[in-house]
């Protein structure tokens, strides 16, 4: 029997990987807080199945990550349609961030990094944010997306260069 | 991945997590008090008691097995072939009201009526490509 007690802890304890899945892949802060609020309604419906399952993390983490595939698909329609008209070099994110000091410190760094993926365009940052963070490989990013492989990696390694000048690490 | 994106995927996987919004767990506690007040009929299937869920397998099964009565029953009107795969088909409802009667598990049941459709569709066919290419 779920207790709402043992159910509230679940949601502690997750709620910052579900919240920075879906902000990772969204780009949006109001439209992750929808998603993440949408993946734990979810656990909820199976919570007496899943909390005593060898990974919840896991399980919560792949809700949340095809919710908001499904979400990106539905609301800007088709993938394939969506990244082909939008710009695909990422080059107004490069113009938004200052070049970086030669003498960065890691942690500004890290949050230049974590502000400048938020900003690539989404046909860069989705399946960027797949391969590196959810570590799919490019074929499995190819088909949840509903792309070409080409495609995929294309869009991966140009979000990669955009991230690399913004850290001022070319040779990154 | 190759060498040369090593060093950007460790710097990526070392990113912290971002801290949730404040409000986020009373939203899903909300949400899930809310879901917790529909009545049993508007939730997931799966969250159904178990004897509606049984009768619920068995009105779908037997509305797939009238379903197939009816389409071959079209079909047949131009194509005599399809008396096996209709005699067949109307086999369906009465084994799913023996299943019912033997009180078989509703999603065995199920599972066997869907299958056995599908093969009674399969032979009909077969047999229509067959006598067509006689």
């Amino acid at each position: 029997m779920t207790t709402s007690m043992d159910f509230e802890a679940f949601v502690r304890e997750h709620q910052d990987m579900v919240y920075t899945t879906a902000l990772r892949l969204l780009g949006r802060e109001a439209e992750a807080e929808d998603m993440a609020s949408e993946a734990f309604v979810r656990a909820f419906e199976r919570f007496d199945d899943i909390k005593d399952g060898a990974s919840p993390g896991g399980w919560l983490r792949t809700v949340t990550t095809n919710l908001c595939l499904n979400h990106l698909q539905r609301h800007r329609g088709r993938w394939r349609l969506f990244s082909e008209l939008e710009s695909e070099d990422g080059g107004a994110v490069e113009e938004t961030f200052a070049a970086p000091a030669p003498a960065q410190d890691g942690e500004d760094r890290l949050a230049l990094l974590d502000e400048a993926l938020l900003k690539l365009p989404e046909a860069q940052r989705v399946p960027l944010v797949l391969f590196h963070f959810e570590e799919l490989p490019y074929e499995d990013i190819a088909r949840k997306l509903g792309v070409s492989l080409g495609k995929v990696k294309t869009d991966i390694h140009r979000g990669r260069g955009v991230l690399r000048k913004i850290v001022g690490e070319e040779d990154l | 991945m190759s060498e040369r994106d090593l060093p950007l995927h460790r710097l990526l996987k070392s990113l912290p997590q971002r801290k949730a919004p404040g409000g986020l767990k009373l939203r899903v506690m909300a949400a899930v008090a809310a879901e917790q007040a529909k009545p049993w009929w508007r939730k997931m299937w799966w969250t159904w008691p178990a004897p509606a869920r049984m009768v619920f397998a068995l009105v779908i099964a037997g509305l797939a097995a009238l379903a197939l009565q009816a389409g071959l029953g079209i079909v047949e009107s131009f194509q005599p072939g399809f008396s096996t795969a209709r005699t067949m088909g109307s086999s369906l409802w009465f084994l799913s009201q023996t299943l019912w009667r033997l009180g078989g598990q509703p999603l065995q049941a199920l599972i066997v009526i869907m299958t056995v459709s599908c093969a009674a569709f399969a032979t009909g066919l077969a047999r229509l490509a067959l006598t067509s290419h006689a």
